[in-house]
């Protein structure tokens, strides 16, 4: 039974149709693998347990009765702890969110309940997505399943971990600035972040709005499109959700990169990724040259400005968005002898040390003295950033980088050293722009896996996907070996 | 606010009295160890920005949303929502169906 462990969604479908096993199987065996190897890994916020048994045995019994059932039915999956569950405490890996239960549920987690996915638990993550290391969060560090001694990235590192350590098949996580597709590529499987506003945000707890993007972690590109096809479309909901018919991204599954024009903006990469990573990377692109793709290298103009304009965003976007965190009407309280200071207890004892350092940053570049040096400049050059990328794009099907400028690094380890606050460099981009990007692993380095980066033009989720395929189709680089305790 | 000159360039020098005032705003009470801390660290983050101000932005309309923004309006229609009861179970302060705060008046 265990070897069901290292198995994609859409195998473990074929098994479930074939009724050579059940959800419930299926499901028990993923929750004795958490119970096996999570106090190792340390991905987990909350195992939901009982939930999933339950919602196992529904998914087997429809199944039973012959009702035709979507590709992720009884599947298990696990959710980032920033993305709220009905009934089940959606943390942050916040002290301020310990105790909450949310009354209600996210369209995301809704679409997933309608498509009878199974979900064994919620993910540790930098507290409030803030971080790249997953070591922000106020419970506990979260590990690499590849090596222990190593981060998982962040801030969804806790999601990752669990698809790489075989505690759940796919995960859903946020990308902010590459919460997800900076963990997918230290932990080895497949990031995807979607075009801005094609997934609802409604029921994801903010980090930075304009920024943020609901995405998927799986373990292949089918999947990813599997996963893609059950949470896209537009949503009442979410005033930024984007109307209109939505693709079946299944087509979009093509072994061809013939004629392609992919650009590779080398002088960005010079002097930001590591030569190991570099010469990787570099056998991504030959190959992807020998299967028919046209690479050339590409200049980005703003290239010095974008991580500050990213980070001037995210500090003022999260500073607000964290001022409903009071103490008044859910989370942490601590009572003070007027609301002033109702206000500032809760908030000092709730929030943890980063989060209030993005306050710090977010209030003073908003404060009316600073505004137009900081965050006005920072929308100005944010726009010539987007427009620019649109140029490029008018030339090049999509650009390729590496995911991070390293591998995981250990736990512990002074990030800022590594580096220089660039962690976030070559991810940034796409969030900035709004467009899709895609993180694909490509083999490893002294076991540590690297990390291939996709971005293409908005909504042009289809050039992603079939250079994706293609790479998995014809190389053995993308899907890497379950990690944690040996798997038997 | 303070200025220094570092490498030619007039920047600016964050003390502990400006982090503390900003806390404040923020309705957020720290620690001395935190406002060295924070003070060092707000310091650090505000010079990485400085490469901003080498781009010319003049006449660059600011671009608060990637998407382009239209007003999404909704037919007046009562739809589902929370009960009182819902809303109201996630806070430990109650009374008359309402959340309860200190006295403000």
């Amino acid at each position: 039974m265990s070897s069901l462990l290292g198995l994609t969604g859409h195998e473990l479908q074929a098994l479930l149709t074939k009724k050579e096993i059940s959800s419930t199987d299926l499901v028990k065996e993923y929750l004795t693998r958490i119970k096996m190897v999570d106090d190792q890994i340390k991905a987990l916020v909350t195992v939901t347990e009982k939930e999933a048994l339950e919602q196992a045995r529904k998914a087997d019994g429809l199944r039973e009765k012959g009702v035709k059932l979507s590709p992720l039915a009884g599947i298990p999956l696990a959710l980032s702890d920033n993305i709220c569950t009905a009934g089940i405490r959606t943390t942050c890996s916040s002290r301020m969110l310990e105790n909450f239960v949310p009354p209600y549920k996210a369209t995301v987690v809704e679409k997933l309940a309608e498509a009878k996915a199974v979900l064994v638990g919620k993910c540790n993550l930098d507290e409030f997505g803030l971080g790249t290391t997953t070591e922000n969060s106020a419970f506990f560090a979260t590990h690499n399943p590849h090596d222990l001694q190593a981060v998982p990235g962040g801030a969804c590192g806790g999601a990752a971990a669990a698809v790489a350590g075989g505690e759940a098949v796919f995960a859903l996580g946020t990308d902010t600035g590459g919460s997800l597709r900076e963990p997918a590529s230290f932990c080895g499987v497949i990031g995807f972040k979607p075009t801005y506003g094609s997934v609802s945000r409604y029921g994801v707890i903010p980090c930075a709005s304009s920024l943020d993007q609901v995405g998927s972690l799986t373990r292949d590109m089918t999947d990813c499109a599997l996963v893609m096809n059950a949470i896209s479309g537009h949503d009442p909901q979410d005033s930024t959700s984007v109307s209109g018919a939505t693709s079946d991204f299944t087509n979009f599954l093509t072994d061809d990169v013939k004629g392609l024009k992919i650009g590779i903006p080398q002088e960005y990469l010079q002097g930001r990724v590591v030569p190991e990573v570099m010469a990787s990377f570099e056998q991504a692109v030959k190959k992807l040259e020998e299967l028919g793709a046209h690479c050339a290298e590409v200049s980005l103009a703003h290239q010095e400005a974008i991580v500050a304009t990213y980070q001037i965003i995210v500090a003022a976007e999260a500073s607000s968005n964290l001022a409903r965190f009071d103490g008044v009407r859910y989370g942490l309280r601590i009572e003070g002898e007027d609301v002033d200071s109702l206000f500032k207890k809760t908030r000092s004892q709730g929030l943890g040390a980063e989060a209030k350092k993005q306050i710090i940053l977010g209030t003073y570049v908003l404060s009316s003295a600073q505004y137009e040096d900081y965050y006005l400049k920072a929308l100005k050059v944010r726009a010539l950033i987007k427009e620019e990328l649109a140029k490029v794009f008018q030339e090049y099907d999509c650009l390729l980088t590496p995911t991070t400028p390293t591998v995981a690094f250990d736990l512990g380890a002074d990030k800022e050293k590594i580096s220089r606050g660039k962690l976030d460099s070559l991810t940034c981009l796409a969030n900035l722009a709004g467009i899709p990007a895609l993180s694909l692993p490509w083999g490893t380095l002294q076991g540590r896996p690297v990390g291939l980066q996709l971005l293409s033009r908005a909504c042009g989720e289809e050039t992603l996907f079939r250079v994706g395929y293609t790479l998995e189709q014809n190389t053995n680089q993308t899907r890497l070996k379950l990690k944690g305790k040996e798997v038997k | 606010m303070q200025y220094e000159i570092k490498d030619g360039e007039m920047i600016v020098k964050i003390t502990v009295k400006d982090v503390e005032k900003i806390a404040d705003l923020a309705k957020l009470e720290l620690s001395a160890e935190e406002g060295q801390g924070f003070t060092q660290d707000l310091q650090i983050r505000l010079e990485r920005l400085e490469v901003l101000k080498e781009v010319d932005t003049s006449g660059v309309e600011p671009l608060v949303y990637v998407l382009p923004a239209k007003n999404v309006l909704r037919e007046d229609r009562v739809g589902q929502c929370l009960v009182q009861e819902e809303a109201l179970a996630n806070t430990s302060e109650v009374e008359d169906g309402c959340f309860k705060v200190p006295r403000i008046v």
